[in-house]
C-alpha cells in the first residue's frame, strides 16, 4: 500500500474499512475460486481503496463501495488474464445448466426433498457453476446488500439486478437438482 | 398480475419489502396457483440453504494482520516514545539511580573503612615485626 496510511481520508476509512475484511475475502474466494488469489485480491482492493480515500463519500456505503472495487479489480484481473489461453472467460458457466429443457423439474414437488438435503459443498459447487455476475449479485444480495446497492457495485440499473438476480438464483436452482439426492 | 409478474415479486415479499397492497396481491395469487405456490416454496428453501449453508471464506489472520498494519486505524497515534526505549534504557536508569544515591554514602563509609583497615593492617605488621626481631635475637 501506498504512503499516507495513517493520515487524511484513508486513515479515516481505516477501521471501518477494515471490518468488511471477512465480507470480501468471501466474494473474492467464490470469484477465484482459490484461497490464494482471493488473498491477492482484497489485499489489492484495500490497496485501491487507500488510494481512493478522498473519492469516497462520507454517509454513503462504505461497504459497497469496498465491494466495487473488488469487483473492478477482479474484472481487470480478468482481463488480463483473458489474455492466457489457458484461462477461463467471464461466463465461465456451462450453458446448459442454465438451459430451458429441464424446467419441469422446478415444478416438481421433489425439487423441495431435494433442495432442503443439499449439503454445504454441494451448494458451494453449485454455485461456482454459475457466472462470475450470477455469482456475484446472489453473494452481494446474501450480504444483505439492496438493489440500489448492488446496482451500484456492478455498474447497471437497479431493475436489472432484480432480473438478473431472478435469473442467477433459478439457474442455482437448475444446477441444484444435479447434487440433490 | 399474472404468474410471472408474482414470480418476480417473491423474493421482495419474503423479505417484507412490498408495499402493502402489491403484498396482498402476491399472496392471494400465491394462494390460488399451485405453480406460484411451488415458486414461493422452492425460494423459501433456496434463500435457507444459502443462509444457513453455503460454506464462509473469512479473511485469514495473517491477512488482516498485514492489512491493519498498511492501513491502521483512525487516530492511532505514534507510539510513545518511553515504551519505545524502556527496554533498552531501563536497566542503564536503575543502575544510574543506584550509584547516585549510594555514591556519598560510600563516599562517606570508605575512608573511614579504610582507616580502619589500615590501622588494623598496620597493628599487624607491627606485632609481626616484632615477633620476627625476637625471633632472630633468641639465639
Amino acid at each position: 500500500m501506498g504512503g499516507g496510511a495513517g493520515t487524511g481520508a484513508g486513515a479515516a476509512l481505516g477501521r471501518e474499512a477494515l471490518a468488511y475484511v471477512d465480507s470480501l475475502h468471501n466474494l473474492a474466494r467464490y470469484l477465484t475460486g482459490n484461497a490464494s488469489d482471493a488473498d491477492d485480491l482484497v489485499q489489492e482492493t484495500y490497496a485501491r481503496a487507500l488510494k481512493a480515500a478522498e473519492r469516497f463519500t462520507p454517509g454513503t456505503n462504505l461497504k459497497a463501495w469496498l465491494f466495487r472495487i473488488l469487483r473492478n479489480t477482479f474484472l481487470s484481473a480478468y482481463r488480463r488474464e483473458r489474455n492466457n489461453p489457458v484461462s477461463g472467460g467471464l461466463d465461465t458457466v456451462d450453458p446448459a445448466a442454465q438451459g430451458v429443457a429441464d424446467d419441469h423439474w422446478l415444478r416438481d414437488d421433489m425439487e423441495l426433498d431435494r433442495l432442503r438435503k443439499i449439503v454445504a459443498g454441494e451448494i458451494e459447487a453449485a454455485l461456482m457453476t454459475l457466472s462470475d455476475e450470477a455469482r456475484t449479485v446472489i453473494l452481494l444480495d446474501l450480504e444483505g446488500l439492496t438493489e440500489v446497492e448492488v446496482a451500484q457495485v456492478v455498474g447497471c440499473a437497479v431493475g436489472t439486478v432484480k432480473s438478473r438476480l431472478a435469473r442467477a438464483r433459478l439457474a442455482l436452482r437448475r444446477q441444484l437438482k444435479d447434487y440433490a439426492r | 398480475m399474472d404468474c410471472e409478474d408474482v414470480r418476480t415479486y417473491l423474493l421482495d415479499d419474503h423479505r417484507g419489502q412490498l408495499a402493502p397492497e402489491l403484498a396482498r396481491e402476491v399472496r392471494a395469487h400465491v394462494e390460488r396457483c399451485a405453480a406460484c405456490a411451488h415458486d414461493d416454496a422452492a425460494e423459501h428453501a433456496l434463500s435457507e440453504l444459502l443462509e444457513r449453508r453455503l460454506p464462509q471464506h473469512p479473511a485469514p489472520l495473517a491477512l488482516k494482520r498485514r492489512l491493519a498494519a498498511q492501513w491502521p486505524a483512525p487516530g492511532a497515534a505514534p507510539a510513545p516514545w518511553w515504551p519505545r526505549w524502556r527496554r533498552a534504557v531501563a536497566p542503564a536508569l536503575a543502575a544510574a539511580l543506584v550509584l547516585a544515591v549510594a555514591a556519598p554514602w560510600l563516599a562517606a563509609r570508605l575512608p573511614g573503612a579504610a582507616r580502619d583497615a589500615g590501622a588494623e593492617g598496620f597493628m599487624l605488621w607491627n606485632a609481626a615485626g616484632v615477633y620476627t626481631r625476637r625471633a632472630l635475637a633468641e639465639p
